[in-house]
């Protein structure tokens, strides 16, 4: 038994250790970036010079290592100014961003909150086979998709304006999606009080299923800005406009010249999402775990 | 509350107050971008352009000389006697300048006057003789004597003549007398010493009158005709005007001198291509010497648009200079750098005559914080 004892904390360390260890890999991008950011456009140039010209060694390219550097030479914010001072672009960009998330956020929940209790807790004839072709576009990926979402937004004559984002992000099936499964788990015995008490729907929805459904809610919100602060191609496709688009397309106007402020730029592009996970993470582990999603 | 609930809660906090300032720091960013963005533009200075003439302007001094010098040599060598002039003296022509020591051909005067009285006695012995052969008519004796004294009578001849060369010789060289009226300039002659190669007297022809030279701008000279009749001002207490006649223009000078006193006080280029010019003077009171000042203001063009030099701006496509444009936006004016090219008429040391492409009261960039092109945004 003693010896038992003495050697119980050996899995344990092993496990942090192989758990500690995947998470410093996980965090090395994020760190090198926040770091990197600091750095000079020079110092940046002279560690990542090499990157456009590893292309293809057998037409010229070089075959050597990229320099990761974490720590800065010197500390310097030259390339927050050039991103927030210099170039108004970025800005610009980003308050299209939010312009198009909020809205998608704000519709798709309410949508999904609704149609979810819908499925969840109201029995009506052909609810799940409605729900099964309702998780069917969720199925198909985008790109199957394009051609008649394009025809329809083009026929709306929505192209080139941000309803043609905001519009299909509302009533996007995800939301139904995760919030149904969310509330699949709440008893129908709370229902079933309320209703003894003589609550409506209405007053069921609101009082009794939206606070419980909150962790869902919140793993939702989390999940839907992730999702629409980084969508490329929609922008891409339905935004031909350079000053309506997105940030999320700033990254790729960064070329070689510009490398100096790529990592700024992302910094300040990921804050958002990291500032709502931090806010959101109780909830949102819940959410998760309660809906059976995983993110 | 329990404790882990309350750390939850001042994580919470912590992360609104985060997202609070990042959300303010990029309104903040987009509202003040504008201003932020022009502080960051290169800041350029401009200047208006204005109607005019473009004058070229000189204003010089040169020291007057005479037109002809000639020297004065010490006519045999001799010692000098006694200096008669002085430095800046007028002298008449013919006027002795300087006397010198005969004592020397005098002695040898005196030599020729007891070798020609030798001469005379010697011929009142053949004279003598003569007449004693006429008595005793021997007459190869007679034949003879009357030889002797035809030939001593060619020997006293002879004589006379050397010592009048002597003489004029003596007369001439005691002095050195001035050739023409004029002025004395130097007078290199010291009492008691004889010549030493160089001329006793320097002295001026005041006949053919005085000169004075100026160097002055390419430019300008381009405007001048020769014959022109400049007036020139001598300096001093009494200070007058007299005019000069310009007589002739040395050939283009890439470098300022100061040759012949001409002091070029236009400042402006230092490599502006120069020419020295040459003005006659006529007037009855000048001395040589005297400082002269020369003003000159010549324009060549009469109405056209005068930019500064610092503004002219020359690539291989010609000459041009920068203006501003002007774009009204919501969050204030903008300048832009446009490119306007030109034709430059004419050019002095700090100013350009335009001929096309401004217009009176246009701003022009004479100089930026950094360097700028076609098309840039600046501060102004």
């Amino acid at each position: 038994m003693q010896v038992r004892k003495r050697w119980v904390w050996l899995p344990r360390l092993a496990l942090s250790l192989w758990l500690g260890s995947l998470a410093i890999l996980m965090l090395v991008p994020i760190l090198l970036t926040v770091t990197n950011s600091l750095m000079t456009e020079r110092e940046i140039g002279l560690n990542y010079g090499l990157l456009g010209q590893m292309v293809d060694t057998a037409s010229g390219g070089k075959d050597a290592f990229v320099n990761l550097k974490i720590l800065p030479d010197w500390l310097s914010l030259e390339q927050y100014r050039h991103v927030l001072v210099l170039a108004p672009k970025f800005l610009r960009m980003f308050w299209n961003s939010a312009a198009m998330v909020l809205p998608i956020i704000v519709g798709q929940v309410a949508v999904a909150a609704l149609a979810a209790y819908a499925f969840a807790k109201l029995r009506f004839f052909g609810r799940d086979k409605l729900f099964l072709v309702y998780l069917m576009t969720m199925l198909m990926p985008f790109q199957v998709t394009l051609v008649p979402n394009y025809m329809v937004i083009d026929w709306l004559g929505l192209m080139n304006s941000e309803a043609a984002i905001i519009l299909p992000g509302i009533f996007g099936a995800f939301g139904v999606f995760m919030l149904r499964q969310f509330m699949a788990h709440i008893p129908f015995a709370y229902t079933e009080a309320a209703k003894m008490d003589g609550a409506g729907q209405w007053t069921i929805f609101l009082r009794i299923i939206l606070p419980l459904a909150k962790p869902g809610l919140a793993a939702l919100v989390v999940l839907l800005f992730v999702d629409y602060w980084n969508m490329i191609e929609q922008p891409i496709i339905f935004l031909q406009e350079a000053a309506r688009q997105p940030l999320s397309l700033y990254l790729s106007y960064i070329d070689k010249e510009a490398r100096g402020v790529a990592f700024a730029a992302s910094v300040l592009y990921m804050t958002p999402m990291v500032l709502l996970f931090l806010y959101a993470e109780s909830y949102f582990v819940e959410g998760v775990q309660l809906s059976g999603i995983k993110g | 509350m329990d404790r882990e609930e309350m750390a939850a809660q001042a994580k919470k906090r912590g992360i609104r107050i985060t997202a609070g300032i990042f959300i303010c720091l990029l309104v903040g960013f987009t509202l003040a971008g504008n201003t932020l963005q022009s502080l960051t533009l290169p800041k350029v200075y401009t200047v208006e352009t204005s109607k005019g003439e473009l004058v070229h302007a000189y204003q010089g001094t040169s020291v007057v000389y005479p037109s002809e010098v000639k020297e004065l040599a010490n006519p045999a060598g001799w010692k000098v006697e006694k200096v008669l002039v002085k430095k800046g003296e007028m002298v008449q022509k013919g006027q002795t300048l300087v006397e010198y020591n005969d004592s020397e051909t005098k002695g040898q005067l005196q030599e020729q006057y007891s070798a020609l009285k030798k001469q005379q006695m010697s011929m009142e012995g053949l004279e003598h003789n003569y007449k004693l052969a006429y008595i005793s008519e021997d007459e190869s004796a007679k034949q003879s004597a009357k030889l002797a004294i035809e030939a001593a009578k060619l020997d006293i001849a002879d004589q006379k003549r050397r010592i009048e060369r002597l003489e004029s010789e003596a007369s001439e060289h005691r002095r050195l007398s001035a050739p023409f009226d004029g002025l004395v300039l130097e007078v290199l002659a010291e009492e008691g010493f004889g010549g030493s190669g160089s001329p006793d007297v320097r002295l001026s022809n005041a006949a053919r009158g005085f000169q004075a030279e100026f160097i002055i701008p390419q430019s300008l000279s381009e405007l001048l005709l020769e014959g022109e009749e400049l007036e020139i001002t001598v300096d001093g207490e009494h200070s007058r005007t007299i005019t000069g006649r310009l007589a002739e223009w040395s050939a283009i000078n890439s470098s300022i001198g100061e040759s012949a006193g001409g002091i070029d006080s236009a400042g402006g280029g230092q490599n502006a291509q120069t020419r020295a010019i040459k003005l006659l003077l006529d007037d009855q009171e000048l001395r040589g010497g005297e400082r002269v000042s020369l003003n000159l203001n010549r324009s060549k063009t009469s109405d056209s648009v005068l930019v500064p030099n610092e503004a002219i701006r020359k690539d291989l496509e010609g000459a041009y200079v920068y203006t501003l444009n002007e774009q009204q936006g919501p969050l204030g004016n903008a300048y832009y750098v446009v490119r306007v090219p030109i034709i430059i008429a004419d050019a002095n040391d700090t100013t350009t005559a335009v001929n096309s492409g401004l217009f009176a009261k246009q701003r022009v960039i004479i100089s930026s914080s950094e360097p700028v092109v076609d098309g840039v945004r600046v501060r102004y």
